[in-house]
Parts: structure tokens; C-alpha cells; sequence
């Protein structure tokens, strides 16, 4: 076999010189939160390349800056980081597209930002400010030249995944990162979606899979469907402060208890004991049994014993998935399999449980931690191999609901979440005053009823509305989500024609664990957000009765007889005192009790304007 | 090469399909995944700027309308609409929500008044006895929603899109209804 060296390999029997293969070979590429790697398609199928030291294709997600030197990337970064703290970045994806005002920023970890600076988080480290996207092109850089490497072969093409929640800036951001590395992005894919792919679902396969993704801090469900070569996403779901760092926190905490620890126990006893647990709970995913010692405590642990440790954490998963099988429209009787991802997924006790939660055994038979590089490789084989296969189309969808902010700082929301995207959506506004030339356009993502609950995305003003009375102005908004998950709004105001739009780009977009955290706040507070967009709308009807008695005094208070009046006056006083407070029914019965008042002076309103008109009428004709 | 869609195309017409409530939903389907084929940007990456435009804007009129179809009441609407109804409208006026007779906002004061009392008087059985009521009226009007649709093809009549549409309207009613019964269940 000649030397590689120059020679594309094609993915069919034939190695052929293209003499247009400028680009080399396309790779796919999983840029972790803990870990990354890289993997290529090979005689069709995708194998991942060595990425750091020991041929492993675990490349540590950690970066460590030194001045005037090049950055070190992996394991001995990971390595040494305890040396250099503040110049050793790890889990830098949790900053992708995040700003630096953002007060989350500044919880997550102990590094040292720039001050000053507008828009992107920037590190302080190695004696310079680094952005989340440089340390990410830095992981991106060191998998290019240890493939190129490991190939004997330029590498300029690849296909990054990314979880499924990433939104706008995110996915910007990780784009953004692989262009800066040199590398040129044919797409950003999914990570489930990348799972079911590896899994060779494409060759002909049909039916309804869930990818259940556990790792090591963070929590990922998802239901594809696959008919005729679509991949079809139906729903997703997740849960960001679930995964094995829990097992191992769980197991500590019985080990310490068991010895009589006292409480809180002592921090290197507590280090002593996560580090046993985790060893611990890696030996039991192969033996029945280990041997542990934490402190002065010696003895045997078994795999039922942890099992039972760690049974609440792992049914946590469960909620999750039960809502993303409600949402696709499943039971889990009516999926096809379940595809194991994510390092944690080795546990036995959690096969167990996702054997039980979709009663049936999952298919793990590729590498958890390997499966979504793999499936990213055949992605890129796909969109750029030699011979490009046309057989595997991929549909999207919406992983957070868009909406409006409408009166009382409720959303109303356009589009659901998993809508297939592209895809759009109109909504008309009124004018609530008489003359409003005006209207701000809110535009945020999440579930929750309220505002104040969801991600604003974007605000503007449509002004110049002509000046009709409140009702009689129409503005259509349109949203518009084009393949890639980018949002535009355009609002209209339809008498004129006037017309504003705004490509909705966020400075500081949603982490997936922020989309993750507002989907299960939803769940939590999907009661209490009824209640309160209620209280909200009966604020809103009730402000409008009372504006609009007192309008009708004004002009005819002198048909009623000061005793009626006092009767009306009274009942405005008394719904504007109801709707001070919170309590939704005490507001409908004063809106009620003000309705039932103002009856016979409306009455009376409407004989006068009879009689004006008629009046009118009869100076025309007679005069 | 991929054309734009006629102005003024409707969603049935998206998926060629007639303007009828009754639709083979495995039909529907397949339909959606064969034009998905078609007209996804994914399969015009490599065609002119206008292509791709094109492509945009067909994917998104072909996901919005099997977003609309797949689901019953919400083809229900968007028939009633092509029929000129509408459900709701933004300022209240002119929908089928606002054309409800006394009789039906009358129904649902009551239905209201009960809630409130069974409330405040820490009655949860009769609170479910109302869910209980409501459910089965609800139930009520969507099958007259389907009763009248199904038969709209044969008999395009004005009183048979007016009783859909009054049926739809009250179907909102009872599904606020069940919201507010929902939203205070622990309070």
C-alpha cells in the first residue's frame, strides 16, 4: 500500500490523486464540555483519531496560557492546571456566547475576566485576554494538526457538533471558533442527531429512537425519527445540573456517613472520599464488586449498594424524557431503541433504569463517549466526502419557544418550541390608547408565561403609526427562522404599510443550560404562571372598565342622579382598589360589579347619541 | 429548478390536497417528508443565492402549513379562516368568540360562579364535578366542529361554517376555563 502521504483516501475501494483536493479530508469534530475528539471516515466507516498523548482520542477540553509561549491544550494542561490556576481554562463551552455583563459569568468559575470590555467574556490568562471563542479555536487548532498528523493529510473541513439547546450566539460562537482554527465549517450539527447517525440509522433503517445522553455534569434527551433517510427530530429535552459528578458526590456522602464523618467533614477528607467514590463507581461498571478506603473506613462495596446510593439522581432523568416523549407524541412503547450516550451512561444502574423507563434494552454497542465524533465524521462524509451521498437529509427544530411581549408583561408565544425549522409565524397587535403612535416590539425565547421569566432576545420601537383610536391600529409581527436557527423580525403595520424588521442577533445568548434550567422552571412553575399571567390579564380588563367609566362620567355623568352616580363612582373605587391586590377572583367580581353599574348609564349614553344623531339628521333635512 | 410557490397558495394546496377537515394523516406525512426531499435548503446548498432563497421560503410554507394540518382543531381554524372566520381577533370584534349568543357567556359565568364557590368553600368535589361538565361539553363541540366540517365540502353553507366556528369559539372558552381551574389547582 503506497504511503498516504499526498493521496486522498476515498471512501470507495480506489485511492485516487485528486489533484482538487486542496481541503483534504473532511472530519468530524466533538468539541466537549470535558472532552473532545475527532474522527474520519475511513472505507465508509468513521473511526476516531488519536488527539493527545498515548494515542488517546480524548483530548482534555483544557487550555493553559504561558506567556510567550505557545498554549498548552489536553492533558497536561489538565495536568498542570493546579500549578497555574488562573491560566489553565477548562470547560470553556460554558462561556460560548456569553457576555461579559452577564451576571452568570461571574458564578461559574474562579478565572479572572477583563474589565471593561463590552460583549465577549475574555480571560486574563497567560498575561493576555482570551475570549471563549480563541481558547475553543485553541482546542480546535491542537485536533486539526493531530489529525493532519495522524493522516498524513491537510485537514480543512469539518463538522463540529453541538448540544442540541445551543442557541444563536452559541452556535455563532462555536462557528466562529472553527473559522479562526483554519477550518471551514460545513455544519453545525446536533449532538443527538450525530449519535443516531453513528449509529448507522441512515443505512436503511426506519423508526422512532430516543437518544438518552448523560455525562458528566449535564443531561440530554432526544427523539428522532427516521423514515426513508430523514432524520427527523421530533423533540428534545434535558436537564443541565444532572450527571455522573452526582453519583460520585452521592457515593462520597454515604462512604463519610458511614464512618461517622463529622458534619460538614473535613475538605481533604471530602476530596479523599470523591475521588474514591469516582474510582469506585468506574471499577463497578466491569466488577461486581471493589474494595474502597476513605479515611479510617476499610471495606467492600457492591454494585446494589451503589445502585441504591444513586437511584434518585438517576430517576431524575426521567421527567425529561417523560415530557419529550409527550412532546413528540410518544410512549416509550412506540419508540424503535434507545441510543446510549455520554461517559456516564457505562453506570450499570442507569442501563437498568433506561432499560425500565423505555422497556426495552438500549443500544450501546458504540463507545459513549466516541459516538457523536463518530456520527459527526459520517456527517462530514456526507456534505464533503468524495463522493457525496444525497441519501440522509436532516430536519431540525426550534429548541425554545419565540414570543411577544403583550400587555401586562405577558408572552405570547408564536412559535413552539421543536418546530421544525425553518419556519415562521404572524401574529397582529392592536393599539390599546386612542392616538398611540407607537409600539415596542419584545421579542424573547423561553416557556414561561411571564416576561421577567424568559430570554430577551431583542427589543424595538415601531413608531409612526397614524393616530386612530385605541383598537382601530393593526401591527403584524413576523418571525422568521431560517435553517440555520437565526431569527428575524419584521413588524408591519398594516393601514400604512409601515414596515420595521430586525435580524434578532443576541449579544449574549442562552447556554444550553440556561434553555435547559427555563424548560424545567417551566414545569415547576407552569401552575403558578397561569395564575399569575390570569392575575395579569384581569389587571389589564379591569384598568380598561374603570378608564372607561370614568370617561363616560366625564362626558355624561349628568344622566345619572347623584345617587346612581355615587353607585358607580363607588364601584370604580372599589375595582381599582381590588386590582392593587393579587387576588385574580376579587378583581373579575369588582370588573363584574362595575359592568352591572355602568348598565343603565351606558344605556342612557347610547338614547342621548340616538338623539344627537337623529337631531343631526333632522337640521339636514329640514334645513 | 425550484420555483416559488404561486401567491395566494393555500396550506392544503402546499401538500395538494383539496380544502377538506378530513385528512389521511399517515397521508399527510408522507407528503410532508417527499416535498421536505424537494425543497429543503440542505438540498439547494449548492445552488444560485435566488435558489436558496427560494428554497428558504418553501421549507418555511411547507413546515408552518404541516404544522397547521397535522393538528385538528388548528386545520379547523385555518379552514374556517379561508372561509372568512375567524376564532379570535386581536381587537375583539368581528370573531366567532365575540358572536357567541348571551345564552353561551351566560353558561360560562356560571360555570365561573360555581368555580369560585366550590372554591371558597374548599369544595374540591365539586370542582371536579365542574372539570367533569366542562370536559363533556368540550367534547360536544369539537364533535360538532367535525360534524360540521366533514359535511362543508358537500354543503358550503353559511350556517355550517357559522356553527364551526361557534363550536371552535366556545372550545376556547372551555379550554380558558381549564387553564384557570389548572393555574389555582394548589392555590
Amino acid at each position: 500500500m503506497a504511503t498516504p502521504s499526498n493521496i486522498p483516501v476515498a471512501s470507495g475501494f480506489l485511492q485516487i490523486a485528486d489533484p482538487k483536493a486542496g481541503h483534504g479530508r473532511p472530519v468530524g469534530i466533538d468539541l466537549g464540555t470535558t472532552n473532545s475528539l475527532v474522527a474520519v471516515v475511513e472505507n465508509g466507516r468513521p473511526r476516531c483519531l488519536p488527539a493527545d498523548e498515548g494515542d488517546s482520542p480524548l483530548l482534555p477540553s483544557v487550555v493553559q496560557y504561558r506567556e510567550g509561549r505557545e498554549p498548552l491544550v489536553g492533558r497536561r494542561a489538565r495536568e498542570s492546571a493546579w500549578q497555574a490556576p488562573h491560566d489553565t481554562i477548562a470547560s470553556v463551552k460554558r462561556f460560548m456566547g456569553k457576555s461579559a455583563g452577564d451576571a452568570e459569568t461571574k458564578r461559574l468559575s474562579t478565572y479572572r475576566f477583563a474589565e471593561g470590555t463590552a460583549g465577549a467574556v475574555r480571560f486574563l490568562a497567560g498575561g493576555k485576554a482570551v475570549t471563549a471563542v480563541e481558547v475553543s479555536a485553541d482546542i480546535l487548532r491542537t485536533l486539526k494538526r493531530r489529525a493532519e498528523g495522524a493522516l498524513h493529510q491537510r485537514v480543512e473541513k469539518a463538522v463540529i457538533t453541538v448540544p442540541a439547546y445551543f442557541d444563536d450566539a452559541q452556535r455563532q460562537a462555536t462557528k466562529d471558533a472553527g473559522r479562526l482554527a483554519g477550518l471551514e465549517v460545513l455544519r453545525l450539527l446536533n449532538e443527538p442527531t450525530a449519535a443516531a447517525l453513528a449509529y448507522g440509522l441512515d443505512k436503511g433503517s426506519q423508526g422512532k429512537f430516543a437518544v438518552y445522553d448523560l455525562g458528566g455534569g449535564t443531561f440530554d434527551i432526544s427523539i428522532l425519527q427516521l423514515v426513508g433517510g430523514i432524520f427527523e427530530v421530533k423533540a428534545t429535552g434535558g436537564d443541565s445540573a444532572l450527571g455522573g459528578d452526582d453519583f460520585d458526590r452521592a457515593i462520597a456522602q454515604a462512604l463519610l456517613e458511614e464512618q461517622g464523618a463529622p458534619s460538614p467533614a473535613p475538605p481533604a477528607l471530602v476530596h479523599e472520599a470523591l475521588v474514591e467514590a469516582r474510582r469506585a463507581k468506574e471499577a463497578l461498571t466491569a466488577a461486581e464488586k471493589v474494595s474502597v478506603k476513605v479515611g479510617t473506613l476499610a471495606r467492600t462495596l457492591g454494585r446494589d449498594e451503589v445502585a441504591r446510593w444513586i437511584a434518585p439522581i438517576v430517576e431524575r432523568t426521567g421527567g425529561p424524557v417523560r415530557r419529550a416523549l409527550k412532546d413528540a407524541g410518544l410512549t416509550p412503547a412506540q419508540l424503535d431503541g434507545v441510543i446510549l450516550v455520554g461517559g456516564s451512561t457505562r453506570v450499570p444502574a442507569v442501563r437498568a433504569f433506561v432499560q425500565q423507563l423505555f422497556e426495552r434494552q438500549p443500544l450501546a454497542d458504540i463507545d459513549p463517549d466516541q459516538v457523536v465524533a463518530l456520527g459527526a465524521a459520517v456527517q462530514a462524509d456526507i456534505l464533503a466526502g468524495e463522493r457525496a451521498r444525497d441519501d440522509v437529509l436532516l430536519l431540525d427544530v426550534l429548541p425554545l419557544s419565540l414570543g411577544l411581549e403583550t400587555m401586562g408583561g405577558v408572552v405570547e408565544k408564536l412559535i413552539p418550541r421543536n418546530s421544525t425549522i425553518p419556519t415562521s409565524a404572524t401574529q397582529v397587535f392592536t393599539t390599546f390608547a386612542d392616538g398611540q403612535n407607537g409600539m415596542d416590539i419584545h421579542v424573547l425565547q423561553g416557556e414561561r408565561e411571564l416576561v421577567a421569566d424568559c430570554r430577551s432576545l431583542a427589543k424595538f420601537r415601531l413608531s409612526g403609526i397614524p393616530p386612530l383610536p385605541a383598537g382601530l391600529a393593526r401591527v403584524a409581527v413576523t418571525f422568521q427562522v431560517d435553517a440555520d436557527g437565526l431569527l428575524e423580525v419584521t413588524a408591519r403595520e398594516l393601514s400604512t404599510g409601515l414596515e420595521q424588521s430586525v435580524a434578532v442577533k443576541p449579544s449574549h445568548g442562552l447556554t444550553d443550560e440556561e434553555v435547559e434550567k427555563m424548560l424545567l422552571d417551566s414545569l415547576e412553575h407552569a401552575d403558578e404562571d397561569v395564575r399569575r399571567r390570569l392575575l395579569a390579564e384581569a389587571k389589564v380588563e379591569a384598568e380598561r372598565m374603570a378608564s372607561s367609566a370614568d370617561q363616560a362620567l366625564a362626558e355624561d355623568g349628568d344622566l345619572l342622579s347623584p345617587v346612581e352616580r355615587g353607585r358607580v363612582e363607588s364601584a370604580v373605587a372599589a375595582l381599582r382598589t381590588a386590582a392593587a391586590g393579587s387576588e385574580t377572583g376579587a378583581i373579575q367580581a369588582a370588573t363584574g360589579k362595575l359592568d352591572e353599574a355602568t348598565q343603565e348609564l351606558a344605556r342612557r349614553r347610547m338614547d342621548r347619541a340616538i338623539q344627537r344623531a337623529l337631531a343631526g339628521r333632522k337640521v339636514e333635512e329640514f334645513g | 429548478m425550484l420555483q416559488p410557490l404561486p401567491p395566494g397558495t393555500d396550506r392544503f394546496a402546499i401538500f395538494g390536497l383539496p380544502r377538506r377537515y378530513e385528512i389521511d394523516l399517515a397521508d399527510l406525512e408522507k407528503r410532508f417528508r417527499d416535498l421536505s426531499w424537494e425543497v429543503h435548503p440542505d438540498r439547494h446548498a449548492k445552488g444560485t443565492a435566488r435558489e436558496r432563497r427560494v428554497a428558504l421560503e418553501r421549507t418555511t410554507a411547507l413546515n408552518d402549513a404541516y404544522r397547521t394540518l397535522k393538528d385538528p382543531l388548528k386545520r379547523a381554524a385555518y379552514l374556517l379562516e379561508l372561509h372568512g372566520v375567524k376564532i379570535e381577533s386581536e381587537s375583539g370584534r368581528d370573531s366567532a368568540m365575540a358572536k357567541l349568543p348571551p345564552e353561551f357567556l351566560e353558561e360560562v359565568m356560571e360555570l365561573r360562579e360555581g368555580l369560585v364557590e366550590a372554591r371558597a368553600e374548599g369544595d374540591d368535589a365539586a370542582v371536579q364535578r365542574l372539570v367533569v361538565t366542562v370536559k363533556e361539553r368540550r367534547a360536544h363541540a369539537v364533535q360538532a366542529v367535525e360534524a360540521a366540517l366533514r359535511e362543508l365540502p358537500e354543503h358550503p353553507d353559511q350556517e355550517r361554517i357559522a356553527a364551526a366556528g361557534a363550536a371552535l369559539a366556545r372550545i376556547r372558552y372551555y379550554d380558558r376555563f381549564d387553564e384557570e381551574v389548572q393555574g389555582r389547582q394548589d392555590a
